[in-house]
């Protein structure tokens, strides 16, 4: 079992930038189709939730989300971002990732019907 | 740039804005057409000796300048209809770019090289080599001939964010986060004030873009992620 790589350790060094530079690898968001407007924001928000929500449900070692997370680093403004993990860190982030989680269970424990969710 | 006594856009340095200037050029071409005709009919009519006094209606020619403007209106919104969408149309670019609107300077994050961020702040008048007013201490650098998408917000009021010679401008709002289209078709330095009254220090949080190609932009990366 490897150890669950921290965000610190997946952060590129200023080589492997330069390598890729020199590659002309370039990342960027590209276009979303969800999100044809010119107002970018909440692109930049559901993405951060995204990411956050993939890591809750599948873990931190779950590869795909660290897509959402390049995504919203490409696209959010850096205060933006530092704002939001504040938050998360205080826990007065607003979004609530326990309900995504009992959504996906389909409620058990919580809901003895299961209907409200529609979802089993 | 813009010059002392310049009437006309500036030259145009992306695709955009020479359809702009087109545009422009097309509905000048139709006032200057109009101003002649009903300035000539004008003046003949008050230097002319035969006054027609007799004259109560003339259908067709009540039809003729009915319909006549609506299709001069009309030769004029389709073209400047086409270009509003064709301001908008993003394409996906290989680069992204943040700039962020501040009391009162302008801060920018290459968020894809390592979160290259800095300020530009402008020179100080008394140092300047170059431009007064417009210079800044660090210049926006972008690849010639790319498909560039600059994001752009705010963190405090509104401040708004333009190269008139790349035909862009967009607000910057605290909160949104608004997509600009650049095509540089040529390595420069373009000049942008800020165009929203933002306070004091309006006038001073000028915009410098650096277009240069993609070689360079990369030297230009490098050496910026080292210091
Ligand atoms: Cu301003």
């Amino acid at each position: 079992m490897p150890e669950p790589t921290s965000i610190e350790e997946r952060e590129e060094s200023l080589e492997a930038v330069k390598a890729r530079l020199e590659r002309n690898e370039f990342f960027s968001a590209g276009l979303d189709p969800r999100f044809p407007n010119q107002n970018q924001a909440k692109r930049c928000w559901v993405n951060y939730v995204d990411y956050h929500r993939c890591r809750k449900q599948k873990g931190d070692e779950y590869e795909p989300c660290y897509f959402f997370r390049k995504v919203y680093r490409n696209i959010c403004p850096h205060a933006w971002v530092s704002k939001w993990d504040e938050q998360l860190d205080a826990g007065t982030f607003p979004y609530d990732f326990n309900k995504d989680l009992q959504n996906k269970q389909g409620g058990q424990g919580h809901d003895p019907h299961g209907d409200s969710h529609g979802k089993h | 740039m813009a010059s002392w006594e310049q009437l006309n856009f500036q030259n145009s340095f992306s695709p955009l804005m020479e359809q702009f200037i087109f545009l422009h050029d097309h509905i000048m071409s139709i006032l200057t057409l109009i101003m002649l005709i009903v300035g000539y009919s004008l003046s003949k009519l008050c230097l002319s000796k035969f006054n027609v006094t007799k004259q109560s209606e003339n259908h067709e020619l009540e039809i003729l300048w009915t319909f006549l403007p609506g299709v001069f209106l009309i030769i004029i919104a389709f073209p400047s209809l086409r270009l509003l969408y064709l301001s908008e149309e993003s394409e996906k670019s290989p680069l992204n770019i943040k700039t962020m609107g501040h009391q009162w300077y302008w801060s920018y994050e290459y968020s894809d090289f390592k979160d290259l961020e800095f300020d530009a702040f402008m020179s100080p008048v008394e140092k300047t080599t170059s431009f007064r007013l417009l210079e800044t201490d660090n210049h926006t650098c972008i690849p010639t001939n790319t498909p560039i998408q600059m994001f752009v917000s705010s963190t405090d009021v509104l401040h708004s964010w333009t190269i008139p010679a790349m035909g862009v401008k967009a607000d910057s709002t605290p909160g949104r986060l608004n997509i600009i289209n650049i095509i540089a078709m040529k390595p420069g330095l373009f000049y942008g004030q800020c165009s929203e009254i933002c306070g004091t220090n309006h006038s001073f949080m000028p915009i410098t873009l650096d277009t240069r190609p993609i070689f360079f932009f990369k030297e230009w990366v490098k050496t910026m992620i080292n210091s």
